[in-house]
Order: structure tokens, then C-alpha cells, then sequence
């Protein structure tokens, strides 16, 4: 069970109704998901609330005669649900130095995942820190170089849609990859939301289809939900097919829209391969990107006949024919 | 273009630049923006420190480069074009111009003396507009006029403006050629604000070509937009309606090109752009650039315009393109960088005759080493 131990606190028994949450960070974890409440239910059911609340009185209320909370949102949670009309809370006063500390000793090393880390430090702004004092402790607290430049970036990704920030904190995303979400239209993360679960979405797949619809839309000029009804795009969304494959499906679609003279030549140089020189015993590569004239070909020996035979295979008419089609792209 | 503020150092070496401003305030120290573009509204006026004659900072030996040389004598720039490499590139942005034409001078001569058969081509523009700051192009006439006696020099001015009065009266010799990054006005109203609309860039062309400077041409970037191909065919036929392909010394062209990070800041400083969302691929330089065979379309399609009319016996060649690209585009590529370097050389020897001081000799171009 959570407890702090404040000094020069005095306990009332009011109504759970009269409990601001404005200052309570667990609050902000709840309201994206982030808070698993199960297992403390369970044993408030058996115990009740054992342990008063903890609710401060402080230079930061602005509603007078309101508490705000900053210990005990879960057994808040549960006392509402559960219609109490009465429970502890211990109201303590504190300056914004003390309640920084408070929330810093409380919260600074449980929180691991950027975007916990962001919306910590966006609370404690919000909440009326000192900015300075933010950089300086609350940064250093939560393992961050204090720097108002990375507080920036932090603040950034604290912006993120919430069911957003909330996949972002289960995968573990690193401040690099959230922030460069942060530059992607709004409305097209919360719409990739509604896949999840339709498709498999790791860190590099999520942003390369989140760059690339969003370069689409661009392009196209058109918005986030007809770029989801394109023929090409609803058809897969909607199919049956299976997790991976449809992942699969999509991001080839998706591709073809990005890159559609890149992909139109990769398939006229596959189809040479194909035609010209699948069946030899080497493979050719090019720069996929068809930047630079240069084929890469490889082949495998386990014997010194083989290499005879392979000889002779690159100077075969369908070898000569392939290479020079294929280099002709270049 | 009217600055929020103007700081002169002391130090600098010409204080009658001090004439040209109603209000300044006196300091070392400029101005501090974290803002690129609200740098560009704070004029700082400095003093030369350290060096700032250098070759090209684009050079990279994957492509065949033109091989320019550039004085960074201006930092910033006050047109603010959407796809400028500044706005990811410089750390101190407040729009600096060094006011000290004699030690930039000796500088140029000095290096310049150590090879005295190589014709160098020295632009003004490395990190902003060579004619853009106009209470300052004094600097850019005194440079004319101190060209005008440099013997392996040439001087490039290249600008999007068109205050080109300054210069006409200038004995300049012909070692001067004023130069224009020209695109089609769908882009310069979008892309390049605050520069001067096409009509005016050839306006000022033209009297530039009329004082008997060269002039040079500058298709870069050439960017893609739905219409882009009448749109380039209108570019040319307006530029050539206006000025004499005879009085045009060379003619480059490029893509747009710019890599990851900048995508971002011209996304974020630019949201209204589009020029970032078209099909773009990151090449092994960390570049994205429209894949190779549309920029070839592009560069094939420009160059049967500017041959429709008349426009092909100017030397043309590619920015930042590898030799692959110059093949299939010319039919034919230069073999190295010093190659293309005796071919701008040789071109200038042969139609710009007044504009060099000798018949440039190819070996020693081909053993230059970079
Ligand atoms: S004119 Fe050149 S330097 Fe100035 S903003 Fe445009 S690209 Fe940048």
C-alpha cells in the first residue's frame, strides 16, 4: 500500500466529492490509461482505507475551501465507487519548494518510459513549479541531463494524443522516437490507434506508415480519413486476412503510394531478374535506392566444378542480356 | 527591407558604412536569436576574423562539382526561401556582413597567387544572398571594382533580388558575373518569400546584361509541382524573350535536395509547404532528392527548353549530380572535378574572352586533387 508521512498534518474525515484531484499526478496516469487500480481494489475490499488520504492546502489552490489530493487517488477512486460518504484525509500545508520535493520523492524513481517522464514534468509546470527548479531537480531526479532544451523536447511529447502517449509508454518508445511522432499530424495518430491490434505495430513500422501517410496526405492534399478510405488502403484494412500478413499487405500499399516511380522501376528491374537471370547460379543486388550504377553479384561454390559451371554462366547470352537491361535503369 | 535593429562593431575596419543607417547602436557583441528567421531581421556589421576564402563546402568527391570558391563574408540572409539549408545550418543567426573589403581582398590575393594558372570562380553567396542586404552592396560594388584587376579571378555575385543599380556604373572589366537562382513565379511566390517576382530578376537581368556583365543562370533547385513541366517551359522562354543566350556565361542545374533534419525544420517553420511531401528518396550522402530517373526527366526536359531557344551554347552544368546522372542527362560527363573546372575555364576563354587572362592548361586542371 502508498504512504507518505508528512509532518504537522491533521486528519479530517470529509466526503470523498470534496477532493480536488487538480494535483494529484496518478490522476494524470489514470486519465490515459496508465494506472492498473485491479490489484489495490482487491484489498481495499478486504481492508477498507486503512491509511488517510493525504490532501494539501497550499499557495497553489486557487479554488478556496477545495482539497487538493497528492497521496491516495486510488483509494479516492475506490471511495467513490464505492459511495462512501466519509473518509480520512490528512491535510497538510506546503510551500510549491516542499510539494516539488513531495512529488519528485514520490514519483521521480518509479517513472522509467519517456512519456511517463514527459507528462511528469509537464505536471509539475502545470501544477505551478518553477521552471528552473523543474530543470534543475525534477530533470536531475529523473535520471535527465538538466537542460531547458531537453525539457522542451520532454514537453513536446507530453502534447502527444493521450491513447497515443499511453501505446507509446507500453513500448517502451525512447525520446527519440516520440519526439519525432511529435511531427506528425495529430489527427493521423489518433486514427493509427484504431489498428492496433489489426496489424503489428513495432517502433520502425509505426514510423515509417506514420512518414508516410502523413507525406501522402501531403501530397495527395487530402486529409487523414480519406487517405484511410483510399480503395487500396480500405481493402486491406477491412479484410480478414491475418495480423502479420495484413501488416505486410498495408505496408506494401503504403509504399507504392509513397514511392510510386521508385516502386514502378524497382518492379520493371525485378521482372528483368525474373525473366533474364533467375534461373542462373548468381544473384544480382542494386542500389535499391538507383542512385549509384553498380550491381552487386554473388554467388556460392562448394566445389571446383561448380565454378566452371558458373563461369560459363556469366557468360551466357541471358546473363549478358539481364546485366545490360539492368544497368540500362542506371 | 527595413531591420529591427542595426549593431556595428567598432572594430570594423570602413565605419563610413555607418552613413547608410539611420539608427544603430555600437557593440561587439551581436545580437543573440535563437530563431533563424528572427535573426534575419537584426543587421550585426563585424569586423573580418579569421579566414573566409575557401572552396565550396558542398564539394564531396561522390558528385562532379563545380568546384566554386566563396568569400563567407555574409551570414544570413533577409529573403527567407522555405528550402534554404540555412535554417538548419547556422548556429549564429543574426544577419552578419564583415565590412572589410581591403583584408578580404588580401586574403583572396594571397591564395589565389599560389595558383596562378587556375581561373578560380569566387562567389559571395555561401550563406546568404550576394545582393540581398542593400544599404550594405557598397561592399559587393567595392568587391567589382577590386576584381576588376584580379587577373585569375572571377568574381559571382548570385542573387534572388533585383538591386542590381549599384553595380551598372561600375568599371567591372568583365570580371564579374551577376547571377540569378531563377524559378518559375508559382514557386517564388510559395517557396521564396520576400525575393523578387520573376519579372523583376529579369528586369534586372537585363541591365546587368546591358552594363556588359555576364550573366549567369542558376536552375536550382528545380522543384516539382503539378505543372512543373509548363511552368519551366514558360521560365525559359521568359528569361531568353528578355536577354541574349550570348550575354549568358553559364547555366547550372539542380534539385531540391536537403536532408532529414531539415525536412523537419521546413515542415515545422513552414507548415504550408508541400515542397518536403513529394516522392523523395534518402540517398547513401543522407540526402533525399527526387529518385533519379524523375530528376533526370527533369533536367532532360529543361534542357531541350533551353535549347528550343537558343539557349544550349551556354555552358551547362549539373549541381551536386553524380556521374551517372551527367551521362545519361549530356550524353557525356566531365572525368573528374578538375575536369569540369579547365571546361568552365575553357568556356569562359573561349566566349567570355576579356573575362580571363589566359588559355587555361588543361594538365594542370586534371591534377588538382581534392
Ligand atoms: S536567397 Fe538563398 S540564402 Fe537567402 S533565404 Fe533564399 S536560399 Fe537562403
Amino acid at each position: 500500500m502508498e504512504q507518505v508521512s508528512i509532518a504537522n498534518s491533521k486528519i479530517h474525515v470529509i466526503n470523498p466529492g470534496h477532493i480536488d484531484l487538480g494535483l494529484d499526478f496518478s490522476y494524470v496516469l489514470d486519465l490515459i490509461g496508465l494506472w492498473n487500480t485491479t490489484r489495490l481494489f482487491d484489498s481495499l475490499e478486504m481492508s477498507g482505507i486503512v491509511c488517510p488520504l493525504v490532501a494539501v492546502d497550499t499557495d497553489l489552490s486557487t479554488r478556496k475551501g477545495s482539497l487538493k489530493l497528492i497521496d491516495g487517488f486510488k483509494r479516492l477512486e475506490w471511495a467513490r465507487q464505492k459511495d462512501l460518504e466519509k473518509i480520512p484525509v490528512a491535510t497538510v500545508h506546503m510551500t510549491n519548494m516542499d510539494l516539488l520535493v513531495f512529488f519528485l520523492s514520490k514519483y521521480a524513481p518509479m517513472l522509467k518510459s519517456c512519456v511517463s517522464k514527459a507528462l511528469f514534468l509537464r505536471f509539475l509546470l502545470k501544477v505551478g513549479a518553477n521552471r528552473q527548479a523543474v530543470v534543475d531537480k525534477a530533470m536531475k531526479s529523473l535520471g535527465l541531463q538538466a537542460h531547458k532544451g531537453l525539457l522542451e523536447k520532454y514537453l513536446r511529447i507530453a502534447q502527444l494524443p493521450e491513447r497515443f502517449l499511453a501505446f507509446c509508454h507500453k513500448k517502451d518508445f525512447s525520446l527519440k522516437r516520440c519526439l519525432n511522432f511529435t511531427y506528425q499530424p495529430r489527427a493521423l495518430l489518433e486514427r493509427i490507434m484504431d489498428l492496433e491490434g489489426q496489424i503489428s505495430l513495432s517502433a520502425s513500422l509505426l514510423q515509417e506508415v506514420c512518414d508516410s501517410i502523413s507525406e501522402i496526405i501531403r501530397r495527395k492534399e487530402i486529409d487523414v480519413e480519406e487517405f484511410f478510405q483510399l480503395d487500396e488502403i480500405k481493402g486491406i484494412i477491412d479484410s480478414d486476412l491475418e495480423c502479420s500478413y495484413k501488416t505486410g499487405l498495408l505496408r506494401q500499399a503504403i509504399r507504392r503510394l509513397r514511392y510510386p516511380a521508385v516502386t514502378r522501376i524497382q518492379k520493371e528491374l525485378c521482372d528483368i531478374e525474373k525473366q533474364y537471370l533467375a534461373s542462373l547460379p548468381f544473384k544480382v543486388k542494386w542500389d535499391e535506392t538507383l542512385e549509384n550504377r553498380k550491381l552487386i553479384i554473388t554467388a556460392s561454390i562448394k566445389q571446383i566444378d561448380e565454378f566452371s559451371r558458373l563461369r560459363a554462366s556469366f557468360s551466357s547470352p541471358e546473363a549478358k542480356e539481364g546485366i545490360k537491361r539492368l544497368l540500362s535503369y542506371f | 527591407m527595413k531591420f529591427k535593429s542595426v549593431t556595428v562593431d567598432p572594430h570594423v575596419a570602413e565605419p563610413s558604412v555607418l552613413k547608410h543607417f539611420p539608427y544603430y547602436s555600437l557593440s561587439s557583441q551581436s545580437p543573440k536569436f535563437s530563431d533563424y528567421r528572427q535573426g534575419k531581421r537584426h543587421l550585426f556589421v563585424a569586423p573580418k576574423k579569421g579566414e573566409l576564402f575557401h572552396i565550396c563546402a558542398s564539394l564531396d568527391t561522390r558528385y562532379i562539382c563545380c568546384s566554386t570558391h566563396v568569400i563567407s563574408h555574409i551570414s544570413n540572409c533577409p529573403f527567407e526561401c522555405t528550402y534554404c539549408f540555412l535554417q538548419n545550418y547556422l548556429t549564429d543567426t543574426t544577419l552578419t556582413v564583415v565590412a572589410d573589403t581591403e583584408a578580404i581582398m588580401r586574403e583572396i590575393c594571397y591564395k589565389t597567387a599560389l595558383q596562378p594558372w587556375r581561373l578560380f570562380r569566387i562567389g559571395t553567396w555561401e550563406l546568404g544572398d550576394s545582393l540581398a542586404v542593400e544599404p550594405l552592396n557598397k561592399f559587393a560594388v567595392d568587391l567589382v571594382r577590386r576584381f576588376r584587376d584580379l587577373d585569375n579571378c572571377l568574381l559571382k555575385l548570385r542573387t534572388k533580388g533585383d538591386a542590381v543599380e549599384p553595380l551598372l556604373d561600375v568599371e567591372h572589366g568583365g570580371k564579374t558575373v551577376v547571377s540569378w537562382t531563377v524559378n518559375p513565379p508559382e514557386i517564388i511566390k510559395r517557396e521564396e518569400i520576400g525575393t523578387a517576382g520573376l519579372e523583376k530578376r529579369i528586369q534586372a537581368m537585363k541591365k546587368v546584361a546591358g552594363a556588359g556583365y555576364p550573366v549567369g543562370l542558376h536552375f536550382d533547385p528545380m522543384i516539382m509541382f503539378s505543372g512543373w513541366e509548363a511552368a519551366y517551359k514558360r521560365l525559359v522562354e521568359a528569361i531568353f524573350s528578355a536577354i541574349d543566350p550570348e550575354d549568358v556565361i553559364w547555366i547550372s542545374i539542380g534539385s531540391l535536395r536537403f536532408n532529414p533534419e531539415m525536412k523537419k525544420k521546413i515542415e515545422n517553420n513552414y507548415p504550408s509547404s508541400r515542397i518536403t511531401a513529394q516522392e523523395m528518396i534518402l540517398g547513401d550522402d543522407n540526402k533525399f532528392r527526387y529518385p533519379r530517373p524523375l530528376r533526370e526527366e527533369m533536367y532532360r526536359l529543361l534542357l531541350s527548353f533551353l535549347e528550343e531557344v537558343g539557349a544550349d551554347q551556354c555552358f551547362t552544368y549539373l549541381c551536386m549530380e553524380r556521374w551517372n546522372v551527367w551521362e545519361r542527362v549530356f550524353g557525356r560527363c566531365p572525368s573528374s572535378i578538375g575536369h569540369l573546372d579547365y571546361l568552365m575555364a575553357q568556356t569562359v576563354y573561349e566566349r567570355f574572352p576579356q573575362s580571363v587572362f589566359q588559355k587555361p592548361q588543361k594538365a594542370f586542371y586534371m591534377a588538382l586533387t581534392y
